[in-house]
């Protein structure tokens, strides 16, 4: 047994024995004795990585983060399951998602000779032929068959239909003479599909920004709230700490954003959506690839916001103007998605591309080339906002006591 | 060494610090005594260039120290500050990783100087569970954990009970004793006279005196006398080679000079037994009195004892 592990459990014994809590026991090293050594240099980049560390260690250890993350996970899961459950009627999905059943095994239907219908196949249905009506029962009443197809019972008339216990939906649509519509006003079909896009779109970005936008400022307000920072600043350059918060906050976002799609991908490939799959999947990595460069951005305000206040109970009128901006894609582009020129500008608009392109990119709307111009335009306001946030940043998060006023922190001078 | 040549700094119109001036030597303890608001705390940031400076400048063994320089200095601000959820062994090997140690290094040095603070019981509980005495131990551990070759505490012994004040003087004194340049700040005037080889005194701003602490004491104090006799003594009053007299319970105090008290000692001794007589060890309090004004004192530091 070492000296650490002796010393770590003193009151192991008798009541007030506390449990055992997990963690690493360090093994003592004697301190340095003799002159003073060179000091070890650290990098820009080493030095922000242990802050980015460190954040997410903290953040992956609270108790609430892992209660969003975990709900919204199964959120997903859940919602996929509901898809399945109810493909038929489920109005958006289902259309474009039609041919949900294309891979499902065909329905065996069992077809008298001579019944004179169906001499090609139809789709989702495997036709076994049998010589007389008898034949075709004992096989339905068997349920080696869904339902059989019998011959017309006067000529002229339609075909007639044996099932077991239920009407077989299934040959009966496919069996039924649809007439050709001319529609004068046809409904726009995808209009739903739009409206649920930016919904799913707009919702997770909203969710995503807004909590890992929030966790980040309110680590920044208790690093200044505790008077950390002070010692922290003394080590680190205020930039690799700023750099840091924004690594390990986008780090995590963008991590959680991926597990989410790659939960949806799942839950569409489990659910046969191969068509829905088609159309996602290249706008779904859009979406990832927009929302890291956009978080980034927001992160970089968030942790100016978190700055620029001295109390946690003050964080939420200075991340007010934040959450706004956040919030802007998912209420512009769920109200204006009906309107194409409405998406085409909003797909360009650095705040709201992130939800409005990769929308635009399923329907259809627009190019890859749109979709780069967008995502090089959100990256040219990225990198201007993370400019301001980093003078904001360094003139205020030593400033302590009332709130650091805006003008004042972009102009700072305080600190060298 | 650690030098501050006439800094001054402004917060809008209040003159935080004046023009000053002051030294730490290598391999000593330096104590920086003051009121509060003094400036003993913007002093200490613009060392630690946490704080601009508006003029003046701070070298260390004649360069100048930039906020790189800086990185490397053992730093405890004023207001204490750790992350409360994490555990304390982890964060003092945080700060040591973020200097530049290795894991292994920084792990290692932070619990062998939470274990030196009697701190090894709680080392993995988190911060926020610790007493504020323990906190502060922690506190001083993550000043330390880099092994600084320069120490700026800001009141490094407030809230900690004897035993404790014990081992971080013991702690301190060894880093001293290796060549580190220490400058802390205290209230405990006794505490101060006890550790210190040289001060730093400031008031409003300015320095007003700093050098070795027998210096100033020489400088500041009037050679005192303490006689004890079974009798009354209050005759010494009315003698004119003392002046100052201060009449206790035990006896009195007395200042005057050598052969003042020579007299006045012979005048006892004709008027019966003398229980005791010798020169009174001056106290850093008198020192802090009459460099800053007995005003600026709590009541407890202006006794004056025999």
């Amino acid at each position: 047994m070492s000296v650490a592990e002796r010393e770590q459990h003193p009151r192991g014994r008798g009541f007030g024995r506390r449990p055992r809590r997990r963690h690493r026991v360090y093994s003592p090293r004697p301190l340095p004795s003799g002159p003073f050594a060179e000091p070890p240099a650290l990098g820009f980049v080493a030095a922000t990585w242990l802050v980015a560390k460190r954040d997410m260690i903290a953040t992956l250890r609270s108790k609430g983060f892992i209660i969003s993350a975990v709900t919204m996970l199964v959120a997903v899961l859940v919602a996929f399951v509901v898809v399945a459950a109810t493909n038929g009627s489920f109005s958006a999905l289902g259309r474009i998602g039609g041919d949900i059943e294309d891979d499902v095994e065909a329905t065996p239907v069992a077809v008298v000779a001579g019944a004179g219908v169906m001499g090609e196949g139809i789709e989702g249905i495997a036709l076994i032929e049998v010589s007389s009506e008898d034949e075709a029962e004992a096989l339905v009443r068997s349920g080696e068959v869904e339902a059989a197809v019998l011959a017309p019972a006067d000529p002229g008339r339609s075909v007639r239909v044996m099932g077991d216990d239920d009407v077989p939906t299934d040959l009966v649509d496919a069996l039924t003479v649809t007439p050709e519509v001319t529609l004068l006003n046809p409904p726009r079909l995808e209009e739903m599909a739009r409206y649920w896009l930016s919904l799913v779109f707009g919702v997770l970005y909203l969710m995503m920004g807004a909590t890992f936008g929030q966790m980040i400022a309110q680590n920044t307000v208790i690093e200044k709230q505790t008077r950390i920072v002070e010692i922290l600043l003394a080590v680190v350059p205020a930039r690799a700490m700023l750099a840091g918060k924004i690594l390990g906050g986008s780090i995590l976002a963008v991590g959680e954003t991926v597990l989410l799609v790659a939960a949806s991908y799942a839950g569409m490939v489990a659910n046969h959506m191969t068509a829905l799959l088609g159309l996602l999947t290249v706008p779904m990595w859009w979406y990832v690839a927009f929302f890291l460069v956009g978080f980034v951005m927001y992160a970089a305000m968030f942790t100016a916001a978190g700055a620029m206040v001295t109390r946690t109970e003050d964080l939420a009128s200075a991340s007010t103007p934040i959450l706004l901006l956040v919030m802007a894609p998912y209420i512009l582009v769920l109200a204006l998605n009906g309107s194409p020129t409405a998406m085409a500008v909003m797909s360009f608009v650095p705040f709201t591309s992130p939800v409005a392109m990769p929308v635009r990119l399923v329907m259809g709307d627009a190019g890859v080339w749109q979709a780069v111009a967008a995502l090089a335009l959100l990256a040219a306001m990225t990198v201007l906002l993370v400019i301001a946030s980093a003078k904001i940043y360094m003139n205020s998060v030593l400033q302590m006591g009332s709130r650091v006023r805006l003008g004042q922190a972009l102009r700072g001078g305080t600190h060298t | 060494m650690l030098t501050v040549n006439g800094v001054t700094r402004a917060f809008g119109t209040i003159r935080a610090l004046d023009g000053v001036t002051f030294a730490v030597p290598r391999g000593q303890m330096t104590g920086f005594v003051g009121a509060n608001g003094a400036g003993k705390t913007t002093a200490m940031r613009i060392i630690m260039r946490v704080l601009a400076e508006d003029s003046g400048a701070v070298t260390l063994d004649g360069a100048p120290v930039t906020p790189t320089a800086a990185r490397r200095f053992g730093y405890m601000p004023e207001e204490r500050g750790l992350y409360p959820k994490m555990s304390t062994a982890e964060q003092v090997a945080y700060l040591g990783m973020l200097h530049g140690l290795d894991r292994q290094t920084a792990e290692g040095r932070a619990i062998e100087l939470l274990r030196l603070l009697d701190l090894a019981d709680r080392a993995y509980d988190p911060v926020e569970k610790l007493s504020l005495g323990n906190q502060q131990r922690a506190q001083i551990a993550a000043a330390l954990v880099h092994d600084p070759d320069v120490l700026i505490l800001d009141e490094p012994f407030s809230g900690l009970d004897p035993m404790a004040v014990e081992s971080v003087m013991r702690l301190l004194g060894g880093f001293a004793a290796r060549g580190a340049a220490v400058l802390f700040s205290s209230h405990q005037l006794d505490l101060v006279e006890r550790i210190t080889d040289t001060l730093v005194i400031i008031a409003g701003g300015r320095i007003l005196a700093s050098g070795s602490r027998a210096d100033l004491i020489a400088a500041h104090t009037r050679p005192r006398f303490a006689l004890e006799t079974g009798g009354d003594l209050t005759w010494v009053t009315d003698r004119e080679e003392a002046s100052d007299v201060i009449v206790g319970p035990q006896g009195v105090t007395f200042h005057a000079d050598d052969a003042g008290a020579g007299r006045i000692l012979r005048l006892a001794v004709d008027r019966g037994p003398v229980t005791r007589f010798g020169p009174v060890v001056p106290r850093l309090a008198e020192v802090f009195r009459d460099v800053v004004g007995g005003d600026s004192l709590p009541p407890s530091e202006r006794d004056v004892r025999p």
